[in-house]
């Protein structure tokens, strides 16, 4: 990996012992009801994209503690409409980079992107906001991914 | 007294949002962030979802300024053989609620405040410390107003 002229970020995240779901919706679905109840179960979502497509279609992936993958999938068949798609990755953990630069330098997710699936990981979903920028993927892939995204940022000691 | 869920909401405007399907997963999706990259495109927002028909749905949000470059670069990658659906381009902003902490119930909060508004959300994610919506940006006064009343904040 080259060296030079690396992004500089605060720090390479990661969190395992995820589950993902993933659902197709129609645009009329009752988000709030799915949300109500995953709070009320004290279920914390980890990550989150969701975003339309034409057709009135949803696509909504969400990151629980697999622990919380049960209740989860429960909370689900009692209220959406049987027929929607809903496809569950058990182990899945995310890996990802904090920095200051997102809203000014192009490139940063291409080079999370190209090192991770240059390598062979499967990326499963990417939400990137604000000075975030997520990657979910196979849980048994997290060490290795950190350890490319160590390699392909700087993380520098103290202010950048 | 009750603790507010979220402490500020951050605006964003002059953006395009880009939506692309039918595009496979891991290949396409990178040369899509490798060529932007080369033509010094920001990329904002990202939304990558994975589809279980074994390709991928994308949508970027790009600075309006950088929106004829980025289609171009989408258009040509489509031209090389690569399979990718391109919709038509949306003048978008986005609202970031700050903290989110994790708690459903604020995506809740947001789908039904727009949704009770007829305010399309168009996309929504999560990121370390906010969550973020995509909304057009003509309704951007609309929907800042209500949130904020929503949450408290006004």
């Amino acid at each position: 990996m080259e060296h030079l002229n690396r992004f500089q970020v605060f720090d390479v995240l990661h969190h395992e012992h995820l589950a993902q779901v993933s659902l197709t919706l129609h645009d009329n679905t009752p988000l709030k009801d799915v949300f109500e109840q995953l709070e009320h179960r004290g279920i914390k979502i980890k990550f989150l994209v969701c975003h339309r497509a034409p057709v009135n279609i949803v696509y909504l992936t969400f990151c629980v503690e697999r622990s919380n993958l049960k209740t989860t999938h429960n909370i689900l068949t009692e209220l959406l409409n049987p027929d929607t798609s809903v496809d569950i990755f058990p182990d899945v953990g995310m890996v990802g980079v904090h920095g200051p630069h997102f809203d000014e330098q192009p490139g940063i997710v291409d080079v999370m992107h190209s090192c991770l699936s240059s390598r062979g990981l499967k990326i499963l979903a990417i939400s990137t906001t604000v000075s975030t920028s997520f990657f979910t993927i196979p849980a048994s892939d997290v060490v290795k991914a950190i350890d490319l995204l160590k390699d392909a940022f700087e993380i520098p000691q103290g202010k950048i | 007294m009750e603790e507010r869920l979220i402490s500020g909401i951050l605006q964003r405007v002059n953006l395009t949002a880009l939506l692309i399907s039918s595009i496979s997963r891991n290949g396409d999706v990178g040369k899509v962030f490798q060529r932007l990259a080369q033509n010094r495109i920001n990329v904002e927002f990202v939304n990558k979802i994975s589809l279980q028909n074994g390709h991928a749905s994308v949508l970027l949000c790009v600075d309006s300024k950088d929106l004829y470059s980025a289609v171009a670069v989408l258009e040509e990658i489509k031209n090389a053989a690569h399979e990718l659906d391109i919709f038509p381009p949306a003048r978008v902003a986005i609202l970031s609620l700050f903290p989110h902490r994790e708690h459903p119930i604020i995506s809740g909060i947001i789908t039904q405040t727009l949704s009770a508004a007829h305010i399309p959300l168009l996309a929504m994610a999560s990121s370390l410390s906010s969550i973020s919506c995509v909304i057009h940006e003509e309704r951007l006064s609309e929907a800042l107003g209500l949130l904020s009343k929503t949450f408290g904040l006004s």
